[in-house]
This record gives C-alpha cells, structure tokens and sequence, in this order.
C-alpha cells in the first residue's frame, strides 16, 4: 500500500508541475507586460520594479522564470487583481467557501436522493420502478444545466416567485463572514432574527443547490443500482434469501454496505464535473463564488486573476482526486494489497 | 407494521420541519426587512467621494446618501434650495457670494472617526480649497484630478474664499458667473470635514479621506464589499431629520435581468436602469411600480478627432451621414427616447430648435468619402463598453448597429471592448478612433452639457473625448456664462449648438428617458432628471396605509 502512496504522490507532483508550465506558457502568450500580468500592479514605481524583476526573474532563463513562477503561487503570491487591485489571495479565501459550501450541499443532497433510487431500481430490477427511475434519470442526465436554471429562474422565481433567484441571502441580513458558510456564519453571529436570516437563507439555497446536484443524482442513481445489482447477485446474498431473510433487512443490513464501496470511489470522481457545474450554476444564480469571480474576470481582461482561478480550481480537481483515491484504497480491504491502482 | 408506523412518524416530521420554514419567502416580512431597504445599483463606485469623478455610478452611491452641499437644486420647483447654507447673498457685481452656514449639522460618528466639533465654515473652505488650491495637503490624493471641477475651470473662477466667522464663508469669484450657484449645487461640490482631513494627515493616511469617508449625509458608510454590495446605517443625528429606515444596502448587480429578478423576488426594493426591454414585464407586475423621467442626458459617437483621417471635416461629415439615428434609437432604446439634434435635450430652454440636422443618406456619405480620397472606405476601431448607462441601454448593441451601417459605406468597423473600469483607463490613452459615450446632466445649466466634454480644459482633465479643443467654441461658452441676461445666453449657446454641428467633433445619437423600479412598499424615493438618487426620505409603507 505504501508503494502505492508513493506513487500517487508522485503523480501529484508531476500534475502540479505541468499545470503550472501550461499556465506558466499561458503568461507567455498574452498581451501586454508580462510583469503586469504576472504581479496585477499597473502602475510600479522604481522600487517595485525592481524588486518584481527579482522575484519573477525575468531576467534569467526560461526554466528560471518557471520555477520562480511556480514558487512565487505556491507561496500563496498570486499577485493583484488589475480590477480590484486586492491580493488575490484575499479574494480566493473570500469567494472560496460559497463554491465549497454550494457543493457540499448539492453533493449532499445527491447522495441522498440517488442512493435510495438507486437502491430501489435494483430491487425492482426490470419492473415499472426500475424503468421508470432509468428513463427520468436518463432525462435528467441528459439536461444541460444551465438551461435546467434558467426554466427554474423563469417558473420558480418570476413567474410563480415563490423562490429568490440570486444570491446567498438577503442583504439586511448582516452577517459577518466568519467561516464563508452562510448557515454556519448565521448560528455564530448574534442576530436577533436568526431563525428569519437561516429560512431566508435556505430559499436562497433551494434553486441552485437543486440545480447542481441533478447531475450528480442521475450519475448516482446509475452507479448504486448498477453496484447493488452485482451485489445482489452474490453467494451470501442468495445464502440470506434461501435463509428466509426478510427482503428489506436482506437489502439495507447485507447488500447495501458492500454495494456502497464502489459507489463512494465513483462519486469522488464526479467531483471535477461538480466542480465544474458549479461553476455555470454560480453564474446563473450570482452566487459570489469562484465560478462567478472567474467569469467577470474573463470579461475583464484581469490576466491575473485568469490564471489564479486556473491554478485554483485544477489544482483543487487535482488534490481531491488524489485524496479520494487514497481514501478508497485505505477504506477498501480487497485493494489495500494492490501495488497498483485500480478503478 | 411496526416499520410503517415508524417510517410515517419520520415523514410527519420531516414535513413538519418543512412547514416550519414556510412556503413562500416573501409571505411575510420582519422587523429586520422593515427597518431597512436594499437598492440594486448597476455597478460598483470607484472612491468614495464624489468630487473625484463625474461617473454615475459613484456619484449615486455617495453624493445625496454620505455628503451635502451648500444649496441643492429641487428639480420639481426648478430652483435652488438651502442645504448645509441657511441663506446666501450676492453682490451687485456678480462676483462675491456670501453664504451663512446651518450650526446644528455634525459629521458622521464612525468606527474609525469620532468628530469632536460641528460643521463650520473652516469645512467648506477645506473641501473647496482641496480643489483649486494645487499646494493644499490634499489636492493631489487620490490622483489629484477633479475631473468636472476641472472642466468648468473652478479653479480660476474662484479666485479667494474668506471664512468670515465659523458661520459665514464668502466666495470671491475673479470675473461674473452666472452659473456658479448652479455648480455648487451639483452631485460634485460636497463637504468634507477638515478635522477628519487634520486627523488623517496626522495618521499619515490621508488617502483614506476617499475611501473611509465622512460627511454630513443622512447615511453613515458601514461596511463595503467590492463588487457584491455597501452598507450604509442611518445617520440619527441627521440634521434635516433622521432617515425613516434604519439600514440601507446597495446590492451590486451589473445584469440588468438580474436587478429585475431581484425585485421580483423580493431580494430588492428599489432598482436602477431597468432596459427597455424589460419594461413591459414590470409594467405587468404589480407589486411593482415603473418610474419614468424624462433624462436631461445625450449618448454620442465620438471621433477622435486628432488621429487621422478623423481630423478631416468631410470624413466626419461623410460619417454623420452614413448612420440611420431613427433605426438605432428603435432597436437599442425599443422607443425609449429621442433622437438627438444636438448634445442639448430639446427640454433645455437654450436648445435650438432651427438646427440643421445631417440626414440619413448612405450615397452622399459614399460620395463624400470618394472625394475625401477613400473611395473604398477605410477601417476603424468602435469602442463600446459592455456596460449599461442611464444614457445607453447596450453600447455594444449600438455599435454593432453602426457597424453594419457603416459598411454599407465600405467603411469597416472594429468593436472595441472592455469593461467598465478598464474602458475608462484605456480611453485616457487615446488609442481610438471612436467611441460611444454619453453625458447626463448634473444641474439644469446648459453649460453642463458642453463645458464638462467639450472644453478645452475638459481635455485636460480627461474628461472630453472627443479630443478636440477649440478656443472659439470655449469663448462662445464663457461668454454665456459671463452673462446673467437670459436671452443674450440663449443667443451664445445657439452659436455654439450650430458651431457642434458645422465641425462634426461627435455625432449626438439620443437623449433616453430615465426610469427606475420600485417595490410598492417603498416610498419617498423621486427620480431626479439630474442623475443622483437620494435615499434620505425613502420608508416603507405599511400595508395598512396602502
């Protein structure tokens, strides 16, 4: 196992390493300074210049450039914003948390709808049940987000207006962002009005959490009913039956464990796809995420702010991928013996 | 049997959790909802002191809720009203103003500055001399740049300020001004606190006089989170009165559609520059009610009128014949405003109405440019910014419009854009051939339709661009504003309405009709045709009184 380790740590290095050459080459073509491309200041004195061209060292060689570059971000530099002329540091650790929490929530809640689904189909397998849960989520699949949000903004929101359609909360709900979770933020701070400002802020959630995790929820769906049809085909299963176990307890207490294993080290690799989704769901409900801080960057030509989101966000993909398959390969008994990895 | 039962308590309460949180947000409202409003403003201020700029945007987040000025202008009546000035007097010969100054206003209590006196004269003579004085501690903070004081020469127009005693402070102009109250009165000419300037400079900070600020306003700055929103608290010690609500936040929302679906939801209140194409969804509403004024603003194509072949008259000509105004105002403003003869609305009473105007003719423009020696045309950049303005609905839109008009022409466009910020850096560097721009008035004076983009001192505050000086044009100007008698101004602004229209330095498209959205429940909020709004008498009505 610890080969193992070892290995995965290796290609997490390596990944790293190339995403940052591509972003690094990225730098290289773009218009303008590079040293105002690389440090966000427009406007540096003498001074700064000087000490710019150090860190930077885009005096020396290439290879220089790359590695001062690299360890310049890995420092946690990532330099200005053109537009705001904030570190933008600052802005990721603000604007971080939503895109985590919104995540969360709809990773969350995909597990909880797709598993019992999912089970369920595998236990109807062939009946009405199983095609009628195959064919909506195969429909739900199959719907781009994006279009999904905007019907929800349009019935939902404007014509029913039964849900808000932007944001996290009401504004004259002050709450001072102490760990960037609204909930969390709403039971720390000291309003008088906390159970208004949470219900306030749960409408806030419905429609994008509702609308990220669809997604997730037919993938998973798929992956449990898939899972828990091989498990029900085993030994020990036909075993209990031929027992006289009863069907439920046959289902929860001696399939559903075994079939969840697979199920968990699939989701985890759906997270790059959420990651990713989560972004076009923070543009259309302007939750003030990474996604949208990303977008209105593009908009503004603000190169470093491009390139941080990049390194951000594919080196968030990157860990927790990694993470994920080493929390499979330490939780599952079978692969905890394998030199190599598996999927 | 014993699962079932089991299993239906569960989902009684999981509905019964449910039923707790309600099923419609906006069923009923809460003290903490009532007490405050929230304005969805269409983009974010770049300082926090109004003299520093002319965009407005900045100027809504902070001239009328932060500051005030001396006398303000009350749109409805059409003239002049005392603000932090009881009463003024003027000197027969037009060149000394006398102001005796309210002595019940404080400035703002804030976490980071506490005053410890009043507002007095020693405050305006500070706020003032920070502009015209280039050896004031303050004068180059912040870039130093004052760009609409700049351009109405207030430097030179005012040539000494005297404070006589703490409440009464005199203005010695150097030569007869008819339009100074008038400035003064403008979104511009707040006061600041000197003590606040003493205590900063002391700090060594003095750059935070614009970003932390602290005025006299009905509302206190509390909190501002770039790009998302600002929080203001009611300032109780608000010498006209304290505000009726207790908080207000300026949601940061540059989407029009989203500032709709935020007041339809109810995450807004009140909320700026609907477009026109939204219009009939709000009319259909009706929790909410639509606000319409008709705007004394101008969106114009301007030349850059120093590049080549740009400094050529006919080429402009040629230009301002080629496009079809009455298309562009249908399809970008869907009806809402006017085109435009001139930079001056036809409400303004020096507008002139015998103005000649260059009709939409594609074949003589072909023609003009044959014989300006580009028979197939030439290419050009078009800058537009992706931003919307009270004066323009979709820049962009309108360029791509004046795109395709203009290649029927053989002239080949380029769109140039950036956002908001950005494009007004990069049009300091005069790399453009033409821009999209527009203008809306501060006070009702016409000279604040030229003198503020047209000047030659405009041009070096950055604020004309069409980059074009001329002394004649700029005579025509101070001759109207030396005089006081009406018809003999009226006279000089013709003059200069048909100077604009003989040498083409832009081509003015449309003057747009303002509106603005309001829930029902809001009230005490009147749209100013001057731009800025106030929120100093906004309330919520109550359903009873409803």
């Amino acid at each position: 196992m610890w080969f193992y380790v070892a290995r995965r740590f290796n290609l997490f290095v390596l990944t790293l390493a190339i995403l940052f050459l591509l972003v690094f080459l990225m730098h290289k073509a773009l218009p303008g300074d590079p040293l105002i491309n690389l440090s966000g200041i427009t406007n540096p004195t003498f001074h700064q210049l000087e000490l710019l061209d150090q860190q930077y060292q885009l005096d020396g060689s290439v290879i220089n450039q790359y590695l001062a570059f690299a360890t310049e971000r890995l420092s946690g530099n990532f330099g200005l914003s053109l537009t705001s002329a904030q570190p933008i540091l600052n802005e990721i650790t603000q604007r971080l948390p939503a895109t985590i929490e919104l995540c969360i929530y709809a990773m969350i809640l995909a597990l909880l709808v797709g598993i019992p689904f999912g089970v369920l189909a595998a236990f109807r397998y062939k009946k009405m049940t199983d095609l009628l849960i195959v064919s909506v989520s195969l429909v739900f699949y199959s719907i781009p987000i994006f279009w999904l949000g905007v019907i929800g903004i349009m019935f939902l929101g404007l014509e029913f207006q039964l849900l808000p359609v932007a944001g996290r909360l009401n504004l004259l709900y002050q709450i001072e962002p102490i760990t960037g979770f609204t909930l969390i933020d709403i039971m720390l701070s000291d309003l008088t009005s906390k159970a208004q400002a949470l219900r306030d802020a749960f409408f806030h959630l419905v429609m994008p959490t509702v609308t990220l995790a669809l997604f997730p929820i037919t993938v998973v769906i798929r992956i449990t009913r898939a899972a828990m049809l091989e498990e029900l085909n085993t030994n020990h299963i036909k075993a209990a039956e031929a027992r006289g176990v009863s069907p439920l307890i046959i289902v929860l207490h001696h399939a559903l464990p075994n079939a969840m294993q697979p199920v968990l080290a699939q989701v985890s690799l759906q997270l790059s796809t959420l990651l990713t989704s989560a972004m076009v769901t923070e543009v259309i409900f302007s939750w003030p995420g990474i996604g949208t801080w990303l977008m209105s960057a593009i908009y503004q030509r603000d190169f470093p702010v491009i390139s941080a989101g990049i390194l951000i966000c594919a080196g968030l993909i990157i860990v927790i991928s990694i993470v994920s398959d080493l929390i499979a390969i330490v939780g599952t008994t079978k692969r905890r013996s394998l030199r190599h990895g598996k999927n | 049997m014993n699962k079932i039962s089991r299993l239906s308590t569960k989902l009684a309460l999981v509905s019964a959790i449910f039923a707790q949180f309600g099923c419609s947000p906006a069923a009923e409202d809460n003290t903490q909802r009532e007490q405050g409003l929230v304005y969805c403003s269409e983009g974010d201020p770049s300082v926090f002191n109004p003299q520093l700029t002319t965009i407005g945007t900045t100027i809504d987040a902070t001239s009328n809720q932060l500051y005030n000025r001396l006398v303000e202008y009350n749109p409805r009546l059409g003239k002049l009203e005392p603000a932090l000035a009881k009463s003024w007097s003027i000197s027969d010969d037009g060149r000394t103003y006398t102001f005796a100054l309210r002595d019940d206003v404080v400035f703002h209590q804030t976490k980071y500055f506490k005053p410890s006196r009043r507002f007095s004269a020693t405050d305006v003579a500070f706020s003032f001399n920070r502009i015209i004085t280039p050896t004031h501690p303050y004068h180059d903070i912040s870039g130093g740049n004052y760009p609409f004081f700049n351009s109405i020469d207030l430097a030179n127009t005012i040539n000494r300020i005297e404070v006589i005693d703490p409440h009464t402070i005199t203005f010695h102009l150097s030569s007869r001004d008819s339009s100074f109250l008038a400035n003064l009165a403008t979104d511009f000419a707040v006061i600041l606190s000197q003590e606040y300037g003493d205590y900063l400079l002391s700090a060594g900070q003095p750059q935070l006089i614009d970003i932390k600020p602290v005025g006299t306003g009905p509302f206190i700055l509390e909190s501002h989170y770039k790009d998302n929103f600002i929080r203001y608290k009611s300032n109780d010690l608000y010498w006209a009165g304290a505000p009726k609500i207790k908080q207000l936040v300026y949601d940061i929302t540059p989407k029009s559609t989203n500032r709709i679906a935020k007041i339809m939801t109810g995450d807004c209140d009140v909320s700026a520059l609907p477009q026109s194409s939204e219009l009939d969804v709000i009319r259909r509403n009706i929790k909410l009610e639509l606000q319409v004024q008709t705007g004394l603003n101008v969106a114009y194509w301007a030349f850059n009128n120093q590049a080549p072949p740009f400094d050529r008259l006919i080429v402009r000509q040629a230009l301002a014949h080629a496009i079809n105004k009455r298309a562009i105002v249908k399809a970008v403003y869907y009806g809402s405003a006017t085109t435009a003869k001139t930079v001056l609305p036809p409400l303004s009473w020096a507008y002139h109405r015998q103005l000649p105007i260059y009709e939409y003719n594609p074949r003589k423009a072909r023609k003009m440019l044959a014989d300006a020696g580009f028979p197939n045309g030439f290419e050009m950049t078009l800058w537009a910014a992706p931003a919307q303005r009270i004066y323009n609905p979709n820049a962009v839109k309108m360029a791509e419009l004046i795109q395709g008009q203009l290649a029927e022409i053989g002239v080949k466009v380029k769109i140039v854009s950036y956002g908001w910020g950005v494009f007004m850096n990069k049009l300091n560097e005069y790399q453009y051939d033409s821009v999209l721009l527009g203008w809306t008035a501060d006070n009702s004076d016409p000279d604040n339709f030229f003198r503020p983009i047209l000047s030659c001192a405009a041009l070096m505050s950055g604020n004309n661009r069409v980059n074009w000086c001329q002394p004649q044009f700029d005579q025509l100007l101070n001759a109207a504003s030396g005089h006081t008698n009406l018809s003999q101004r009226v006279d000089f602004y013709r003059q200069a309405q048909q100077m604009l229209y003989d040498e083409v330095p832009l081509v003015p498209i449309a003057h747009a009709l303002r509106f603005q959205v309001r829930d029902r429940t809001v009230g005490g909020i009147s749209l100013n045709p001057y731009g800025g709004i106030s929120f100093a008498k906004s309330h919520r009505i109550t359903k009873k009184s409803f």
